[in-house]
């Protein structure tokens, strides 16, 4: 099986502190030891708490920052140690929507004078049918040309979304790494975009890396789903086996957190002692044993490794042994 | 005196209207809302974002800024006396003893220049008659009672130096210290993790059966209310659309547009290609539809939709309707 997507050991520490002549004090260990594929077409959730480093997860990827260390195969390419001019020719494949539409349009530009921005930047406007392009771009993401001649200010939360996926996917990528896309928006707007974003996938054959911390919207478009706390994956599964049988303890309080309508049967109540810990200084062994209902002896000193324990199915726990 | 019967109603909003007036024109963002909280009782008010759910709890509190708001009429009936009769000293008095409120980000409630113990104790000797020492040591009570470990160190650091789930807390134990009847809600576990979501959510309802306070718990959260409420007000562009018993409007939502709000929502249950949204957007409220304000969004609009408004009908015991199409 040819990965679309691997993902080896990504690790990224951000320096605390430290200014021109002193050197960083400290560390935020942001995303450790993180391995993961997405195969061609399908959608990869990534779910976890503020703090977890699943945004830098994204933002690696795009080379947004630069990774300590660590591969990432696109297509079969190492774009992480790719040079600047080969990963040029890259980026119009990958892709980024933000959560915040409002902060990634600019203010001062149209909505057309911003959708056309990609071409610009790759040397693609002076080619013909552009305009006609940027019309069936607008069409697919659900908005009207009357849109086009507005300033991002005009447009409600939900339509500046949608025209920053029409700018995320404006070039034709492959890749779309979807970060919190629907997290600012009321549930009916969600709605809508998570449509929106389904049938786009399947019209242009699109890659989902889909960051978000709401488990229900998590379930309902991906394929396969990654739990990562305090800057390491905990649980990866297919999604249906992952709601069905989750492993981890984190995984399952993360379930039990959220509230449940009476048709929908709770199988976990649990509500975890304290807060998230430290990014900076954090818990020896198990990151999540001092939170942990089950912990034993061994989690506070011993970091389990992650393990397959059915097919496809990876948990990082001792307490599966 | 304090012992009364369950269903007293604590809290009676009639007819409350509040206007904004802007550049652009008057807006009626809370156009003639009904709703009533029993004691003890936990009453969610949900909708989406620019409905008036906060629009209306200020307006209960008297905190709307004028210009450019406007309470224009309607009353405020709390422990039977109208709200919108009193002064501004005897409101001052009233909120944060009788009714307190807490706010959807805990970081922009609290000085960050000031400890928080101090923070605490002066609110405590505001509306309590304690000294210095004295609403200190309450402080620290009250920071143990909601279950905030070493209390004795917390008192003494900044805001700064708490988790957003710990400031949520300390925000909680402020609008607690003088016992309040009713406590007000906005959003307030929206900013927060799952987690610790769930940790102040379930400290909520321990406090509730140990306080004895009555809740107006707003958010857009549909599942957070459903498992906090007792009770449920749906709001839609500045109207009260259905209200009643939590599990009657929930299991069976009479109004066309918060049966589509649940449509919408992602479900564990079942996995759909595509989830049931409703088109279009929220209306302006400088412009609203004519007759029923969600009729050009309804599948079910009948032609009396775009000319009448719906009155609240109660369509089964304890579960109100406003719309014609309801049964």
């Amino acid at each position: 099986m040819s990965d679309f997507i691997q993902v080896q050991s990504l690790k990224k520490h951000f320096p605390l502190g430290g200014g021109l002549f002193s050197k960083a004090s400290a560390e935020v260990i942001a995303v450790e030891e993180v391995s993961f594929s997405i195969n061609r077409g399908e959608t990869m959730g990534l779910v976890g708490e503020s703090g977890c480093g699943k945004t830098t997860i994204g933002r690696l990827l795009t080379r947004v920052i630069k990774a300590d260390s660590g591969k990432a195969f696109f297509e079969g390419r190492d774009i992480l140690s790719m040079g600047e001019v080969e990963f040029r020719d890259i980026q119009k494949d990958i892709q980024m929507v933000f959560q915040d539409p409002q902060a990634s349009l600019n203010p001062k530009m149209t909505i057309k004078a911003s959708i056309k921005e990609p071409f610009v930047v790759h040397h693609m406007y002076d080619k013909v049918g552009v305009d006609d392009e940027i019309m069936r771009l607008i069409r697919a993401v659900g908005l009207n040309p009357e849109h086009l001649n507005r300033y991002p200010r005009e447009l409600s939360g939900g339509q500046q979304q949608r025209v920053g996926i029409c700018k995320a996917i404006a070039l034709n990528p492959k890749f779309l790494i979807l970060d919190e896309p629907t997290s600012s928006l009321d549930v009916c707007v969600q709605a809508q975009i998570l449509n929106t974003l389904k049938a786009i996938q399947e019209e242009m054959e699109l890659t989902y890396l889909f960051i978000s911390h709401d488990l229900s919207v998590i379930h309902h478009m991906s394929d396969r789903i990654a739990v990562m706390y305090l800057g390491q994956l905990v649980e990866m599964a297919p999604s249906d086996e992952l709601f069905d049988s989750m492993l981890h303890p984190y995984t399952q309080a993360l379930f039990s957190a959220v509230p449940t309508f009476c048709n929908e049967a709770r199988r976990f109540d649990i509500t975890l002692r304290g807060d998230v810990p430290n990014p900076v200084n954090p818990p020896k062994g198990c990151r999540f044993h001092p939170r942990c209902f089950r912990r034993a002896k061994m989690c506070e000193t011993e970091p389990p490794p992650l393990r397959e324990v059915g097919k496809g199915h990876f948990v990082k726990c001792h307490a599966l042994e | 005196m304090d012992r009364v019967l369950p269903n007293e109603w604590l809290l009676q909003v009639k007819a409350l209207r509040t206007k904004f007036y802007t550049f652009e024109g008057e807006l009626d963002a809370v156009n003639g809302v009904d709703l009533e909280i029993r004691r003890n009782e936990s009453v969610g008010l949900v909708g989406e974002t620019g409905c008036g759910k906060s629009v209306t709890a200020l307006s209960i509190m008297k905190l709307i800024q004028d210009p450019p708001g406007k309470i224009v009429s309607g009353s405020v009936l709390f422990k039977g006396e109208d709200l919108m009769t009193k002064g501004t000293d005897e409101m001052r008095a009233i909120r944060g003893a009788d009714i307190a409120m807490i706010f959807q980000k805990p970081m922009s409630s609290l000085n960050p220049t000031f400890r928080i113990g101090t923070q605490m104790a002066d609110v405590i000797s505001l509306h309590q008659q304690l000294g210095k020492k004295e609403a200190w040591d309450r402080a620290i009570d009250l920071l143990r009672s909601v279950r905030i470990s070493l209390p004795e160190n917390v008192v003494k650091q900044y805001p700064h130096e708490l988790s957003g789930g710990m400031r949520q807390r300390v925000m909680i134990a402020i609008a607690l210290s003088s016992n309040p009847d009713l406590l007000i809600a906005d959003e307030p576990t929206t900013a927060l993790d799952a987690t610790i979501q769930k940790q102040i959510l379930t400290l909520i309802g321990d406090l509730r059966r140990e306080f004895g306070f009555s809740m107006l718990f707003i958010s857009h959260d549909l599942r957070t209310v459903y498992n906090i409420c007792d009770r449920v007000y749906v709001m839609y562009a500045g109207n009260i659309v259905e209200f009643g018993d939590i599990e009657s409007v929930f299991d069976h939502p009479g109004h066309p547009y918060f049966h589509a709000l649940m449509n919408s929502l992602p479900k564990f249950a079942l996995k759909n290609d595509s989830l049931a949204a409703i088109p279009g957007t929220i209306p302006s409220l400088l412009n609203p539809p004519p007759g029923c304000r969600f009729h050009p969004r309804c599948a079910l609009a009948l032609e009396r939709c775009q000319r009448e408004i719906p009155l609240l009908r109660e369509v089964k015991q304890d579960h109100w309707v406003a719309c014609f199409r309801a049964m």
